[in-house]
């Protein structure tokens, strides 16, 4: 994933369960994926404005993540259908489609 | 695995001894919760749980723990519930003052137990007058019934259920607690004859008044000092992290999502076979403690089911939302 690409998570239902978050996609189209405390709070920050490299710097506060693995992981539930990417700064809710 | 209701089980004293009694309540039976550690239990449960029922023995011989509880349950915006054999209803004019109170405390749903056991103690006119009070009252009813449908007090609850259009729930005598000596012992262990399907308690955890808190509100109290049943939790503090690491425990997931019978097709021949001979009868609280107290198969369930740990808590938490769906749609 590019670094100024910036992903928008897609509207999912949040289960909390112990220490892990159940994602349930609205769309037929995605899968379910359970992710631990820093996956979820990567994916909050996913607004369609905000890039990669600057979730990567939040997120990175405190802890010894990379940018590699924020990408790795991004790849990962995108792939899964839980986040869109683009290049343009555009809050989620004005995306279209 | 979302949690439903936690129990909390402020006594172990009631004013019966029915023969029947999971939790081997009776009017000699000692032990209670005190508030302290009912008010920790309680919050630190509070973002794992939907709500808070309070359970006996008889909650009301315990009153002002009862009355804290539903308060601090309506504080916490959780649900309240409560269990109680009814004793108190022999007027219509104390079942209407009671049930004003607990209505005015933010009790929200009130379950009374009634079947062949209780009716010793509170008769079929005690049962209308509870129910016919609690109908003019914004609380939602139940009669729990327990044993076989052909006896008078099945004909009696199912009545009054029609009439006030209530819930009636039925369950059969289970071999735990004092209903060990109830149920026959099976002629053949049939594990077949098991029921195989999803259970429905394993998330509705209770925490007994010696302060030990199981994951289930069926027969898990003496259950295996390492029994999966068991949630660790040393104090009331300790409540949520204990319900925390149960929700993402493989082995009560699956129990959750597809019921005990489908743990046997994990175990080893042998450990089946074991499994199979302990049982106490055929019903799917049996299966369960039969093999959540053998420790080689918990051993065995834990390691075959390992590799699966996210995709039962998925599973869990997509079938929750699913019955979360249904019951919106039906409530429109």
């Amino acid at each position: 994933m590019r670094p100024d690409a910036r992903p928008c998570q897609t509207p999912v239902t949040t289960s909390p369960a112990g220490t892990q978050w159940v994602l349930i996609p609205d769309s037929d189209e995605a899968a379910v994926v359970v992710v631990n405390d820093t996956g979820y709070r990567v994916l909050a920050q996913c607004d369609g404005t905000r890039s990669l490299r600057e979730i990567t710097e939040t997120i990175a506060v405190g802890t010894n993540i990379t940018e590699n693995e924020v990408s790795t992981f991004l790849d990962h539930v995108h792939r899964c259908g839980l986040v869109t990417l683009t290049e343009h700064s555009t809050p989620c809710s004005q995306r279209s489609g | 695995m979302r949690y439903n209701t936690l129990g909390i089980q402020v006594t172990n004293t009631c004013n019966m001894a029915c023969p029947h009694c999971i939790t081997d309540s009776s009017p000699s039976a000692r032990g209670d919760l005190d508030w302290d550690e009912i008010e920790r239990a309680i919050r630190s449960a509070a973002s794992h749980v939907d709500g808070i029922c309070v359970t006996g023995g008889e909650p009301l011989l315990k009153r002002e723990l009862t009355f804290g509880i539903i308060r601090l349950t309506r504080e916490l915006g959780l649900r309240s519930s409560m269990v109680t054999n009814g004793y108190w209803s022999r007027t219509r004019q104390t079942a209407e003052r009671i049930m004003g109170e607990l209505d005015a405390a933010g009790l929200d749903k009130l379950a009374v137990s009634y079947d062949q056991f209780h009716d010793r103690l509170v008769s079929p006119v005690s049962l209308e007058q509870l129910v016919q009070a609690g109908a003019a009252t914004s609380m939602e009813l139940q009669i729990q019934y327990c044993g076989a449908r052909q006896d008078t007090a099945y004909h009696t609850a199912r009545d009054v259920a029609d009439r006030y259009d209530i819930e009636l729930t039925t369950a059969e005598v289970l071999p735990f607690g004092r209903g060990r000596d109830l149920v026959a012992a099976p002629v053949t262990n049939d594990v077949d004859a098991v029921p195989n399907e999803p259970c429905g308690v394993v998330t509705r955890p209770v925490l007994t008044p010696e302060g030990e808190l199981f994951t289930c509100c069926g027969p898990a109290r003496d259950a295996d000092s390492t029994s999966p049943l068991r949630l660790p939790a040393a104090s009331g503090t300790e409540v949520g992290d204990a319900l925390g690491s149960g929700e993402t425990s493989s082995i009560l997931n699956v129990i959750h999502n597809h019921g005990p019978r489908s743990l046997l097709d994990q175990l080893s021949e042998e450990t089946r076979a074991r499994v199979t001979e302990n049982l106490r009868d055929t019903s799917m609280c049996s299966l369960c403690r039969a093999i959540t107290d053998d420790r080689e198969a918990v051993a065995e369930l834990n390691a075959s089911l390992a590799s699966e740990q996210y995709r039962h808590v998925a599973l869990a938490a997509v079938l929750r939302q699913t019955q979360d769906t249904l019951t919106t749609d039906t409530e429109r």
